[in-house]
């Protein structure tokens, strides 16, 4: 093991057992669940939207040098 | 129809009576079931290490044991994955790639072999029981089974099924992630077992024997008499 490892699993050991702020996440995430609930409720077909999001940020990601200059270009064109 | 039985290391070594269960489900339903013995592992601990040559030379075995197999049921989701899912991607480019899409397409996870193949929901079942289910991550995640083994469970008599806030939430196995991490796996484990004390639940069941064995372990550390049990358990009861 390295010593990188070393590190990260003591300070897991050290987190985990941090029951305080364990509790506190438990809430954060519970109130972060809840309001992603209510934006996937909104969407008739929540799947197809995160499918046709991810085929949008695929595309964008492959071509990032056109659109990074179009996007610039239209920019300074708006002043 | 004819089913073939593929067994998971988990259920072969420590929980036999989930592959004995299975069976007694089948052929209550009135099909024959058959267990190749030559098969092993589904390769996937391998896969999930980065050893994929390795992992290749295991799934060929699955491959060429279940090749002549009319439909394999698998018993868990974890294993279920593996050949539904990953095995085309583990055999892309290979000269056997379009066997191992031919063992994806006509193998399926128990629940998901009931409803959406049999389309079954009563197995004429009767469990008189408060009881909470688990989503084991890749029966959820990667074969998409949120609601089959809910709406089998619906249908077994007397048994009172409650839905746990975690329900969803990793138990904290996956496999090598708890031998590697296991301060990180026994705090989920830890999380998701307070979900289930939050129910009044007197059972857990899943159908996955993996993450059983991992809440059963955090279970039994505190002292608590909560019971696990895994889906062909409970619909295997009459």
């Amino acid at each position: 093991m390295n010593a990188h490892a070393r590190e990260f699993n003591e300070a897991a050991r050290q987190q985990t057992a941090d029951l305080v702020q364990r509790d506190w996440i438990q809430k954060a995430l519970a109130g972060y669940y809840a309001k992603r609930d209510e934006f996937k409720n909104r969407f008739s077909n929540w799947q197809g939207a995160r499918d046709t999001a991810a085929a949008i940020k695929w595309e964008a990601v492959n071509h990032l040098d056109r659109y990074l200059e179009e996007f610039a270009s239209r920019l300074e064109a708006r002043g | 129809m004819k089913i073939s039985l593929f067994i998971p290391c988990f259920v072969d070594q420590f929980y036999p009576q989930v592959g004995m269960n299975i069976v007694r489900v089948l052929e209550r339903l009135g099909h024959a079931v058959d267990y190749p013995e030559a098969q092993t592992c589904c390769g996937q601990p391998a896969f999930n290490s980065g050893y994929w040559d390795e992992a290749r030379a295991v799934a060929e075995r699955q491959m060429t044991v279940f090749r002549d197999a009319e439909t394999v049921v698998i018993a868990s989701g974890s294993c279920g994955a593996m050949l539904k899912v990953f095995y085309p991607e583990l055999f892309q480019g290979h000269p056997r790639e379009s066997e191992a899409r031919a063992l994806a397409a006509k193998t399926f996870e128990f629940s998901d072999f009931l409803v959406n193949r049999l389309g079954v929901l009563d197995v004429g079942a009767r469990f008189p029981g408060r009881a909470t289910f688990h989503d084991g991550c890749h029966g959820l995640r990667e074969l998409g089974l949120k609601n089959p083994p809910r709406q089998l469970l619906q249908h077994v008599r007397e048994l009172e099924l409650v839905e746990m806030q975690e329900a969803e939430t990793c138990c904290g196995f996956g496999g090598t992630f708890a031998v590697k991490f296991p301060m990180i796996s026994t705090a989920m484990g830890e999380v998701k077992c307070a979900s289930i004390a939050e129910t009044g639940a007197d059972y857990v069941i899943s159908n996955d024997s993996s993450c059983l064995m991992q809440i059963r372990g955090v279970l039994d550390r505190q002292g608590k008499s909560v019971k696990t049990l895994h889906l062909a358990e409970v619909l295997a009861q009459t």
